[in-house]
């Protein structure tokens, strides 16, 4: 392959993952930013996406249909798995998360963590024959056949490049409502500063379920995405998925929406280029990506975006 | 206190002791399903009765606690009898208890050093097993490539797991809680990949054959007087775990245990009494590795084999169960801890599946409703038993 | 002002900013050994920032300070502590679930001499150690409140406020430092357990010979009574200082405490 050829590859694997990343890693941030919280069932709720969306598909019988009707049908289940996991995020928020962010730091922690053991458990158990990959199937290719952009040695699948128009549109209609919108404004001064807000009239608890049905509604769509890219899915996609999306929001500055953004498109990125340049590349790209991580942690622990705060005394 | 009290008061310590150790064998010992409903249902009688017997209740539990030294003295006894009964008690299948009680002693030796980390100064390691799998493959190696003796091999991978630990707390040193648990939760990850993917380790396949243990002469394989190979290890495992909790009750009982908890629960003041907690924190976070890092060697000479998924994030996601529903920064809450979450699990064979989300519900139920574990618990006591007190009370107790 | 007094202690135009606020601004103030200073000031004019720079918890912008002609700028919390300031934080630093004896012993640590080794395989060394401090934290409760020592082996948090503000005092000395800074101690008391409080700063300063506090207030009757000397902050600058007569009497004081229309020449 040409230079041209790899560096385009390069980039275009790097905004595949990166959509994916970022969509996890705002959620993280969010949560962070309204309950001081790092909510380690995010991952799963990802997870939950995908397999919601799987759920849907069969329902439906989606692939039967064709046509205008289908297009119908494909948003529907966009809209639908991310009504429903955003739903199951603020169920999660109310009965777990946000109990337990009242105590220390470490509870909080431990309590996600096992919050997502459970769930990635009961997908499993009850999910029929969950133990074992699930095929996704390949939707988009309906729409716009197996047929591929081609230029200069470059084959890009039209799908592929859908899912990223798609993803970019997401994140550009998310800055609009983080900055734009009143409940978006809201919602950064809640994450801002959570006190300040409530005495300027706020309700909190009803930003905080805000803040966890958008950050799930998010990582399900995450999830649909990772589904239809890779064409499977499986019960334990959200553990890793989970470390990348934490480690990108840390990165960009946790808190910080644009940051989270930044911090899943680097992550991504860096996972590209290790693929390409580094031997065996693919089976650790995730280690160099983390080695990238551990070096903002030495010298910018407080991430691309985020403020240096001060311990209160 | 006259000596005919005394005298009968041993003799209801002795006896209740005895008792209990012969549920736990028939506990071992029931094999139908139904019979074990039956005994659970029993169990979870016995608890409601107790809370309203509480006087009496009461009244044991104090009897225990003012002669620990008789207390100790029987368990050990008990202990120590346990592989000779038990092929007698139970005939079929006693050996494979000896093997599970072996591991739950391991895993206690792990929880010990995360509950260094953890309950006592509040510190977050996610990667118990990816530690523990260090000093595993560790003394796997030292023993399979360059034929190091066990003796050697088991602390050796003790000082690596600590010196991993090293490693991995170098670049969060000064950041906050959290950042650790990032840390560990991508070397744990890492460890499995690397260990999947590097052919000096094995690869996928893992090691075979490492060496079993051989102290002086003495093989481990050998049969002990007639009983299962394993007893060698039990006794082993039971040396150990006995000297790891008088480690940690007398740490727990000195500036140590206390300079551990002020960096929990408020680093800052800790800060402010002098204490370089960043410096303290990754002593503690060696000092606690150093133990999974023994435990995992252990493991590996005793089963021979060990491979990558032996060390996934389930496994320290069991120990931090142990050490967070045990109880923080509690010995004896670790032990029954480590118990429940997993000898219990064994001998329910029909919950076994669903295992790992129970322990997932069960670390919610505890955070939520009692956040400090199964014990509470109990005031620094600097002069305390197991840190040998001349006889004789301080006049403070 | 006593000026034969030995200055211990001074800082040279402190400057603490975030981002683009000034908390504090050209500070420079000194600290006499053997005085209790009082520190004053509307809510937010600095205070509690000025203690978190002295102690380490903030390095400042710009500016520089010294504590027994010894630099200590980009000194860290410990080391600070370790030559000899101590502080009570606004609002109690203890840790409630310890207990009451475990919450005063933390602060020998830097006077302990047995460590990891000694509590393994020494133990009548490190029980040597633990009695001597106990016997110094049975003493220091001694001079405050009698009681308490009845309840060494309590949480700390069964304690009633002022007897936890007294433990947290307690913690503070019993390393006997030169410094002590006392931040706003009656905060959350009643007038009984502010008078209270006022001997217990008397019976403080009895009990350790030369040691210098002082004491952040925003109760008047408290600084009155026991200061001999006061420096007034607002906005992050230092108005003036003097004794709280003169302090009350400057204009400056006045209007930044009561607004400028109300002050009257």
């Amino acid at each position: 392959m040409s230079s041209f050829a790899i560096f385009t590859q390069i980039i275009f694997n790097g905004l595949m993952l990166g959509i994916q990343y970022s969509l996890i890693a705002v959620g993280f941030s969010l949560f962070f930013g309204v309950l001081d919280v790092i909510n380690f069932a995010h991952g799963d709720i990802f997870m939950l996406g995908a397999y919601a969306s799987l759920v849907l598909i069969n329902l439906f019988g989606v692939l039967s249909a064709s046509g205008s009707s289908y297009i119908f049908f494909l948003i529907m289940i966009l809209l639908l798995s991310a009504i429903i996991v955003g739903t199951l995020g603020v169920s999660f928020e109310r009965i777990v998360v946000k109990p337990v962010s009242k105590g220390p730091p470490l509870m909080s922690l431990v309590a996600t963590l096992g919050l997502g053991i459970a769930i990635r458990e009961a997908v499993r158990l009850f999910y029929p024959r969950g133990s074992e990959t699930k095929r996704f199937p390949e939707i988009l290719s309906k729409l716009l056949g197996n047929k591929s952009l081609e230029f200069g040695g470059v084959i890009l699948r039209y799908d592929n490049l859908l899912i990223i128009g798609i993803g970019m549109v997401i994140i550009l209609l998310l800055a609009f409502f983080i900055n734009r919108t009143k409940m978006g404004v809201t919602i950064r001064a809640v994450a801002q500063d959570g006190e300040a807000a409530e005495m300027m009239g706020v309700n909190k608890n009803l930003i905080v379920d805000v803040t966890f049905f958008l950050g799930s509604a998010l990582a399900a769509i995450a999830g649909l995405m990772n589904g239809i890219y890779y064409n499977s899915i499986i019960f334990g996609m959200g553990g890793m998925a989970g470390v990348i999306g934490f480690s990108a929001a840390v990165m960009g500055g946790l808190g910080n929406v644009y940051g989270a953004i930044i911090g899943g498109f680097l992550f991504a990125m860096t996972e590209s280029l290790s693929a390409a340049f580094i031997p065996k590349g693919s089976e650790f790209m995730d280690v160099v990506a983390f080695g990238v991580v551990i070096l903002f942690l030495v010298f910018r622990p407080h991430g691309i975006l985020g403020e240096k705060t001060y311990e209160r005394v | 206190m006259n000596k005919k009290s005394k005298f009968l008061d041993i003799t209801k310590i002795v006896v209740i002791e005895i008792l209990l150790f012969f549920l736990l064998l028939i506990f071992f010992k029931i094999e139908s399903v139904l019979i074990l409903f039956v005994a659970v249902a029993l169990v979870v009688l016995v608890f409601i009765a107790f809370r309203i017997y509480k006087k009496q209740v009461q009244s044991i539990l104090n009897l225990f606690a003012l002669n620990r030294p008789v207390v100790l003295i029987i368990l050990l006894i008990l202990l120590i009898l346990y592989p000779v009964l038990s092929p007698i008690i139970i005939p079929r299948g006693g050996t494979y208890w000896i093997l599970i009680l072996i591991q739950t002693g391991i895993y206690i030796i792990t929880a010990l050093g995360l509950n260094f980390q953890l309950g006592s100064a509040g510190m977050m390691n996610l990667a118990t097993a990816a530690f523990y799998g260090v000093g595993a493959y560790t003394a796997g190696i030292l023993s399979l490539k360059l034929g190091w003796p066990a003796l050697i091999t088991i602390p050796v991978a003790g000082i690596v797991a600590a010196l991993a630990g090293l490693i991995l707390f170098i670049p969060i040193y000064k950041t906050k809680g959290h950042y650790l648990a990032l840390v560990t939760l991508a070397f744990g990850l890492m460890l499995v990949l690397a260990a999947d993917n590097i052919e000096f380790l094995g690869g996928p396949q893992g090691l075979k054959n490492i060496p079993s243990i051989n102290l002086f002469g003495y093989s481990f394989l050998s049969s002990l007087g007639g009983l299962h190979f394993y007893t060698n290890y039990y006794y082993f495992v039971l040396l150990l775990v006995i000297i790891t909790v008088v480690i940690f009750h007398r740490l727990f009982n000195s500036w140590v245990g206390l300079t551990a908890s002020y960096i929990r629960d408020d680093e800052p003041a800790a800060k402010g009494c002098g204490i370089n907690s960043n410096f303290q924190k990754l002593l503690i976070f060696m000092f606690g590795n150093f133990f999974m890092g023994v435990a995992g060697a252990i493991y590996a000479h005793m089963i021979g084999f060990i491979s990558p998924p032996n060390f996934q994030f389930t496994q320290s996601l069991l120990i931090v169960s142990i050490v967070i529903i045990g109880g923080m920064d509690n010995i004896l809450g670790l032990i029954m801890g480590a118990f429940i979450l997993v000898v219990l699990p064994e001998k329910l064979r029909v919950i076994t599946e669903y295992r790992i989300m129970l322990y997932g519900i069960l670390l919610i139920a505890t955070l939520i409703f009692r956040p400090r574990g199964l014990l509470p618990f109990g005031p620094r006591k600097y002069e305390s038993l197991l840190g040998f007190r001349k006889g004789g009370r301080s006049d403070v107790e | 002002m006593s000026n034969s007094k030995k200055r211990i202690f001074y800082t040279e135009n402190i400057e603490m900013r975030f981002g683009g606020l000034y908390a504090l601004r050209d500070i420079s103030i000194d600290i006499f050994e053997d005085e209790i200073l009082g520190i004053i000031g509307p809510n937010g004019s600095g205070k509690t920032t000025l203690f978190n720079v002295i102690t380490g918890f903030y390095k400042p912008t710009a500016g520089n300070f010294y504590f027994m002609e010894n630099s200590l700028n980009g000194k860290e919390p410990y080391e600070i502590t370790e030559r000899g300031i101590s502080r009570t934080y606004q609002i109690s630093r203890l840790c409630l679930n310890l207990t009451v004896l475990d919450n005063i012993l933390i602060g020998t640590y830097f006077r302990q001499r047995t460590g990891y080794l000694s509590s393994l395989f020494d133990r009548k060394k490190l029980l040597k150690e633990v009695e001597e401090f106990k016997r110094r934290a049975i003493h220091l409760l001694e001079v405050f409140n009698p009681g308490i020592i009845d309840r060494l082996y309590e949480p700390v948090g069964a304690l009633p406020q002022i007897d936890r503000r007294r433990v947290e005092i307690c913690r503070a000395m019993i390393a006997i430092p030169k410094i002590i800074l006392l931040d706003e101690p009656s905060a959350g008391m009643n007038p009984d357990e502010t008078d209270e409080l006022m001997k217990d700063i008397w019976k403080l300063k009895s009990e350790m010979e030369n040691v210098t506090i002082v004491i952040i207030e925003h109760d008047m009757s408290v600084i009155s009574a026991v200061s001999e000397r006061v420096i007034v902050l607002n906005f992050g600058r230092k108005i003036t200082e003097g004794t709280y007569e003169e302090v009350c009497n400057n204009k400056e004081v006045r209007e930044s405490y009561l607004g400028k229309e109300f002050v009257y020449e």
